[in-house]
């Protein structure tokens, strides 16, 4: 190795980079030195996985429910497919006129999913709804046949008394 | 009016797809480092919900940059820490109470000598530059950087 590369990966100059420790100087420096010497870019990986090794020994798992905070906040941000113009690009030319009327203290949000997102404590709302409504069910099949039952009883005994009737 | 620039910006559904993807890979990490640095366990996962809400808008620093996406999102994390850190350094004492506190959890800080631990902590955890932790140690800047070669080689051979 040359002996300039090697001191300079010696002087512990690309530890003080990869922790952004380094003035910007010293950052143009190590980014010029990483683009002519393969060595360099070398050793820029060996830190970078020093630095994965201590972060996965320091790991603490975060509570299940943060992503779903997470998600929640991201959504609040609008979502678009990439591939249409973007409304403040294609009126860019609009929006350098000076505006008469002044912008107006907020920020529209408009939702544009087609899915609605809620709340999972809903879950035993719904899971309750589906119960109480097969009890529901087995309630009214219960008391149709019941019913039936009672009307043919009734029908029996009417005709029974026509035939005593009839004697 | 104090106005939020990030929701003015639009973002796609992959976007949201890559920046799960990244928060179930190293969010523990994240979380530790964040702890770390701010010993709240609250004000840790606060500061990863800012940091992850940003992570969609900033999706092309971490494509387009050849470093990997661990350093990236540090890079991010530290960019939030910046008034924390700030804030923590104006105080007087804080270099031998915060290495001291490291000692209790860290192992391969454990390991270094007090003055590795010093520059590694200030470094990692606190954002100081090296130029200023010469200037605290009295040393020069050449120097501290060895000394952070060193405390970098210690996590390197575990």
């Amino acid at each position: 190795m040359d002996k300039t590369v090697h001191n300079f990966i010696e002087s512990g100059i690309l530890e003080a980079y990869v922790t952004g420790a380094t003035s910007e100087h010293e950052n143009e420096e190590v980014r010029y030195m990483k683009q002519h010497y393969p060595a360099v870019q070398k050793e820029l990986k060996g830190i970078e996985t020093s630095l994965e090794l201590l972060a996965r020994h320091m790991a603490i798992p975060p509570p299940p429910q943060l992503w779903d905070r997470i998600e929640d906040e991201i959504s609040g941000l609008v979502v678009t497919d990439k591939h249409q113009p973007r409304e403040n690009e294609t009126d860019y030319q609009q929006s350098r006129q000076p505006k008469e009327k002044p912008e107006p203290d907020y920020i529209e949000v408009e939702g544009q999913s087609s899915h609605m997102r809620i709340h999972k404590a809903w879950k035993w709302v719904f899971a309750a709804v589906f119960i109480l409504g097969k009890i529901f069910l087995g309630f009214a099949i219960y008391f149709y046949l019941e019913n039936r039952q009672a009307q043919q009883n009734i029908l029996e005994l009417k005709q029974q008394l026509r035939e005593v009737r009839g004697k | 009016m104090n106005l939020n620039i990030e929701r003015t910006q639009s973002l796609s559904s992959n976007d949201v797809l890559v920046t799960r993807a990244l928060y179930y890979r190293y969010s523990s990490w994240l979380l530790g480092y964040l702890i770390a640095v701010v010993k709240d366990y609250e004000l840790a996962e606060q500061y990863m919900v800012d940091i992850f809400k940003e992570v969609p808008n900033r999706l092309h620093e971490f494509t387009g940059s050849d470093s990997s996406p661990w350093l990236c999102l540090q890079v991010l994390a530290k960019s939030k820490l910046t008034g924390y850190t700030r804030a923590l350094r104006s105080g007087k004492s804080n270099i031998d109470s915060s290495s001291a506190e490291r000692l209790r959890f860290d192992s391969y800080v454990n390991a270094m000598t007090t003055e590795q631990q010093i520059v590694f902590c200030g470094v990692y955890y606190y954002q100081k530059p090296t130029a200023l932790l010469a200037q605290e140690l009295n040393k020069a800047d050449d120097e501290v950087k060895k000394i952070l070669k060193e405390a970098f080689l210690i996590i390197k051979n575990g």
